[in-house]
């Protein structure tokens, strides 16, 4: 076997040649389509990395977000209940002063409008009391309910102590509801002189408000022997009663 | 086929050197590559590719794979050596198929070339990674007695490529000429089709072991490479 080295070179050669047309015509073509398929591929997997980063990042601040509104809620409505509460206290009391006004105007208007109602009843009871004691009276024989009063106040005068006796000089003034004639002061005087041992210093007066006896005014001192005292005496006794009750 | 295989049909003289029909195999296979390799790039598309531009990529894919799972680095600078050594292979192998042809590859001269071509890319390849003196050094890995039978090895295995290409498509051309001549027409048509296996099987092996000589001299690890070496692969 005879080995042709110009063969072995042209072979060579040829490989070599072919080596670089390969190169030029197949591996760097292919090899350029699949950096730029790799290129895209990660050009495509780093979009898709940047979209998941700023859809997490997206996410993590509308979480965020949604903790503030969360929390801003939370205060608002914290700040909204202690409003209402406060509103609700200050309606409360101002409600509460002001029932408490009303109460204490309906209290006083009560109050004034029983005084009112007392005073008229008084009033009425005081008429009555008169109408009756009038009618009483109209029965009753005048020098007879006279003398009655009379002995009822010579009575109190002579249960007072000593120093509040009039003197010989003193006035003494004799008030009747109705003015007396002669007769009924002649009476009077007899009466008073056997009592105070003179009626140099007596006077006469009227008084309606008496409704029936007389009243004799001292220099220190005020008889009473007529219904009025004897109906405010009783008005005094019913309403201590009352208090009681 | 009734010429003795061992010897190459010179076709026309330029001057001093002579063109044998294997080179002009050659050239013709040449020329199909590149312009199949040509009217491939000028189809190329990123988002709609063809189906010889998948297979292209496909190829040049799992080359890259294998080779980067022999040698252990990045494959990118060897992947147009060792798949242009495949290609041109397996195409002389499968020129056999054509009436009258002779393959390349069954005569000693274009075996040595590819040898020569392998052994000079692994000078070349050691020298780049490793510096002169680092890829001399590799030679006295384990221990400078072993300079010698390094020095041998690389020269025998490169022999070993030379002649098992050889051997190989040779005898299978060599089978089907004899039996044409016994048989006629039809009886070579299954050792015709087990001399494609051959031959794609020989476009294979040439293709790992000249990877795992290059693998051996750009890497560090000498026992690795000599392990390699000594794998089972170079031994078929």
């Amino acid at each position: 076997m005879k080995i042709e080295w110009w063969t072995v070179g042209l072979q060579a050669v040829n490989v070599l040649i072919l080596l670089w047309l390969l190169h030029r015509l197949l591996y760097r073509p292919i090899r350029g389509v699949l950096d730029q398929r790799q290129q895209q591929t990660t050009l495509l997997l780093q979009q898709a990395d940047e979209a998941r980063s700023q859809g997490r990042a997206e996410r993590t601040a509308l979480e965020a977000e949604r903790r503030e509104l969360a929390k801003s809620r939370r205060n608002l409505e914290s700040d909204a209940q202690a409003a209402i509460v406060a509103e609700r206290d200050r309606l409360l009391a101002g409600v509460q002063a002001e029932a408490e006004e009303r109460a204490r105007v309906a209290r006083a208007l009560l109050e004034a409008e029983r005084q009112s109602v007392e005073a008229a009843l008084l009033e009425e009871a005081s008429h009555l009391a008169v109408d009756i004691a009038r009618r009483l009276l109209d029965r009753l024989p005048k020098p007879a309910v006279l003398a009655a009063f009379l002995d009822g106040a010579c009575a109190q005068v002579n249960r007072l102590p000593g120093g509040s006796v009039p003197g010989m000089d003193d006035e003494v003034e004799l008030v009747s509801a109705v003015e007396l004639d002669d007769a009924e002061q002649g009476l009077c005087r007899e009466r008073l002189r056997a009592v105070f041992g003179t009626d140099k210093g007596l006077r006469f007066g009227t008084d309606p408000t008496l409704i029936a006896g007389i009243e004799l005014r001292l220099p220190h001192a005020v008889v009473r022997s007529h219904w009025a005292n004897d109906l405010s005496l009783v008005l005094e006794r019913l309403h201590a009663d009352a208090r009681a009750a | 086929m009734t010429n003795s295989p061992l010897e190459s049909q010179v076709l026309l003289r330029l001057g001093p050197i002579p063109i044998a029909a294997q080179v002009v195999s050659t050239w013709a296979i040449m020329l199909l590559l590149a312009l199949a390799c040509w009217r491939l790039s000028r189809r190329l598309s990123i988002e709609r590719p063809g189906r010889l531009q998948t297979l292209a990529e496909w190829f040049l894919e799992l080359a890259g794979a294998e080779i980067g799972a022999t040698i252990r680095i990045d494959p990118k600078p060897y992947l147009p050596l060792l798949t242009t050594l495949f290609l041109f292979i397996l195409s002389t192998n499968l020129s056999s198929l054509v009436p009258g042809n002779e393959p390349p590859t069954a005569h000693i001269e274009t075996d040595a070339a590819l040898a020569g071509i392998v052994f000079a890319a692994t000078l070349y390849f050691g020298i780049r990674e490793r510096g002169l003196g680092g890829y001399l050094r590799s030679f006295a890995q384990p221990t400078w007695i072993m300079v010698p039978l390094n020095v041998i090895e690389t020269l025998t295995r490169t022999f070993s490529l030379m002649v098992r290409l050889f051997g190989n498509v040779m005898s299978g051309v060599f089978v089907i000429g004899i039996v044409a001549s016994l048989a006629g027409l039809l009886v070579p048509i299954p050792f015709m089709a087990l001399e494609v296996l051959t031959g794609i099987v020989q476009a294979y092996i040439f293709t790992v072991l000249a990877t795992v000589f290059i693998g051996a001299a750009v890497s560090d690890d000498q026992s690795e490479g000599g392990d390699q070496n000594t794998s089972p692969k170079e031994n078929v």
